[in-house]
């Protein structure tokens, strides 16, 4: 029962600051960007390229890894901040270029290795209450809460913050208020992106890495898109911890249905958008 | 509002018929009807897929193109045809024609899933909810119908289209389907259901301040576009003769949506020309190029941005200029 309820904890706050990420992009840039979580995929990728393949040690191969992932990302979404036009265009685009980087980095250094194992970076198991849990889970979901308390201090307690938040809510208005809006969307790009390589490399030895593994979190990133969870901190937290308790306790209800995982998120937020059509927060976005 | 549709239904229906036109429609037909005779048979094979992926092309092109509904998700009604139409016939033994009509309408009624997520959402909100249908319709598949009859990963074989491996005959069958679909399409483009249809595209506030029922029509436009994907998915899983989870992969769902702004959504013929001219050319590339073959589709679909307003495409530039139509004249 711990180890359910900890393993609910540290999916739903994965998605809480994965979801930060997306809605920060996408209050900043107005774009809704497909190709977000493939950032994770790297983040995690990284971690099992420098700890297998280079054999460097755990702490400079976490830092490192989250270091390259912020930078190759950034540059990525310099890229992908030039696409302007119908919104079609830009969903179509968006999930196209996520899904060449995905097979660019599957076959860059994984050739014919379908699932790989990342090793944890802390052994050993902790007894409570009869049940051996992993230390990797505690350290998970400490460094994932961490995180998002970190988001929170920067969104809401410092003048970046501010900054940014200025420019989500009136572009315009910042620009007039002497707000330069090319370094707003560079920070709100690093910022994003830094979280989804963080996300990726501290929940990637829970599970194992495929070149599908950008799938799933896009699916529940989608599912908060559409219960109106973007747009605000406290939205994308509740409707994170919403999806990620409810995917995780069906899975476990259900004895053979992990498949579930990837039909639960967009099913319940159709549902609460037949309850609620406009949508969880009430705000239309 | 009206004056202009209604102009633009005439541009549709009768000057369809003006000579240039004609006779190009005519010598398209006659090369169409002899090539299997002049061309190797691995390009008629290829001509054949790129039919049933033009009927896919004219399917999204109903509830997107005409309707204006943002579908990413067309993949959803293909692979429900597909699967369909193939277990039917594989594993209960139906004759394929009779599992062709059942895969059709089961993909009619899966249509309904985008029709009702239309009514709540708009824009790009339903086209991330379509995009995640052939997602979870690959998941439910491959892990939730038993094996031995959905095959899982690997998919399992179809039966043969006309019970024989014929390539030239499986070609006229495809041609007869194509042309059948787009006479279907015209119909419905030409009717005060197309053009109800577009009023919506347009502005649905006004749509539904004359009166017309934006709900009753959005779900019928995703109806339409389910059965036609639904058969074009049932033809396609007897030709290539096999079926397997990539029926509804992404790429299935974005290359219909490259094919018709290329080729000019909301219009009949534009689907099908931007399909021959864009599928044609990569499938046959394909056997070429060897390891990047899979960056093939990719490529194709990052032309995305050259698309200029979105739904005005080169093949409809190609017929305006047949007819004499100046570019201004149009919008």
């Amino acid at each position: 029962m711990i180890l359910q309820i900890l393993i609910c904890l540290i999916a739903s706050s994965t998605y809480a600051i994965l979801a930060s990420g997306f809605s920060l992009l996408y209050s900043v840039g107005r774009m809704l960007n497909l190709a977000y979580t493939v950032y994770y995929m790297l983040g995690a990728f990284l971690l099992y390229w420098l700890r297998v393949d280079v054999g460097l040690p755990i702490l400079p191969a976490v830092i490192l890894s989250i270091l390259l992932v912020t930078i190759i990302g950034t540059a990525i979404q310099y890229f992908i901040q030039q696409i302007t036009g119908h919104e079609l265009i830009m969903l179509v685009l968006t999930f196209i270029i996520g899904a060449i980087m995905a097979s660019v980095i599957s076959h860059f250094i994984t050739a014919g290795v379908l699932y790989l194992i990342i090793p944890s970076v802390i052994e050993g198991t902790i007894s409570i209450m009869n049940v051996h849990i992993p230390l990797q889970y505690f350290l998970t979901l400490s460094a994932v809460l961490f995180v998002i308390i970190l988001f929170w201090i920067i969104q809401f307690r410092t003048p970046l913050g501010t900054t940014l938040r200025a420019a989500a809510q009136d572009s315009e208005m910042a620009v007039l208020l002497g707000i330069n809006p090319h370094r707003v969307k560079l920070y709100a790009n690093v910022i994003a992106v830094f979280l989804a390589g963080v996300a990726g490399v501290v929940v990637a030895p829970m599970y194992p890495w495929s070149s599908t593994m950008w799938l799933h979190p896009l699916l529940v990133l989608l599912a908060i898109a559409i219960m109106g969870g973007l747009g605000s901190f406290y939205g994308c937290i509740i409707a994170s911890f919403i999806i990620g308790f409810a995917e995780n306790i069906v899975v476990f209800l259900i004895p053979g249905a992990a498949y579930l995982k990837d039909v639960v998120p967009m099913l319940l937020a159709l549902l609460i958008l037949l309850v609620r059509p406009q949508g969880l927060r009430g705000v239309k976005i | 509002m009206m004056s202009t549709l209604n102009s633009r239904r005439k541009y549709l229906s009768k000057d369809l018929f003006n000579q240039p036109t004609t006779i190009a429609l005519l010598s398209c037909m006659i090369i169409a009807l002899i090539m299997p005779y002049l061309l190797p048979l691995h390009i008629t094979r290829t001509f054949t897929i790129t039919f049933i992926y033009a009927i896919l092309a004219l399917s999204w092109n109903i509830a997107s193109g005409y309707a204006g509904q943002l579908n990413l998700g067309v993949a959803f009604m293909f692979g429900i045809g597909g699967y369909t139409s193939a277990i039917t016939s594989a594993t209960f033994g139906f004759p394929v024609w009779f599992s062709i009509v059942i895969g059709s309408l089961l993909g009619m009624i899966s249509g309904i899933i985008p029709g009702l997520i239309s009514l709540r959402l708009q824009r790009s909100y339903l086209g991330l909810a379509t995009l995640a249908l052939p997602m979870i319709l690959s998941a439910i598949i491959v892990n939730a119908l038993p094996r031995e009859i959905a095959g899982g990963m690997e998919g399992i074989l179809a039966p043969p289209l006309l019970g024989v491996r014929d390539i030239v005959l499986e070609y006229y069958v495809a041609l007869v389907s194509l042309l059948l679909s787009s006479i279907f399409v015209w119909r419905i483009a030409s009717s005060k259901m197309g053009l109800f249809f577009q009023i919506i595209r347009e502005d649905e506030d006004v749509a539904k301040a004359s009166g017309i029922n934006t709900h009753l029509y959005k779900v019928l436009a995703f109806l339409l576009t389910g059965l036609l994907a639904g058969f074009s998915g049932s033809l396609y899983v007897h030709v290539v003769r096999t079926v397997s989870p990539v029926v509804t992969s992404f790429l299935i769902s974005f290359l219909p949506i490259i094919w018709c702004a290329i080729g000019g959504a909301g219009t009949v013929y534009g689907p099908i020309i931007g399909t021959i001219l864009l599928d044609v050319p990569t499938s046959l590339a394909r056997g070429y190029i060897g390891a990047f073959a899979e960056y093939v589709p990719y490529a194709l679909l990052l032309l995305v941005v050259f698309i200029p307003r979105g739904e005005f495409g080169v093949g409809r530039l190609l017929v305006l200029r047949l007819k004499g139509i100046k570019l201004e004249h149009m919008r």
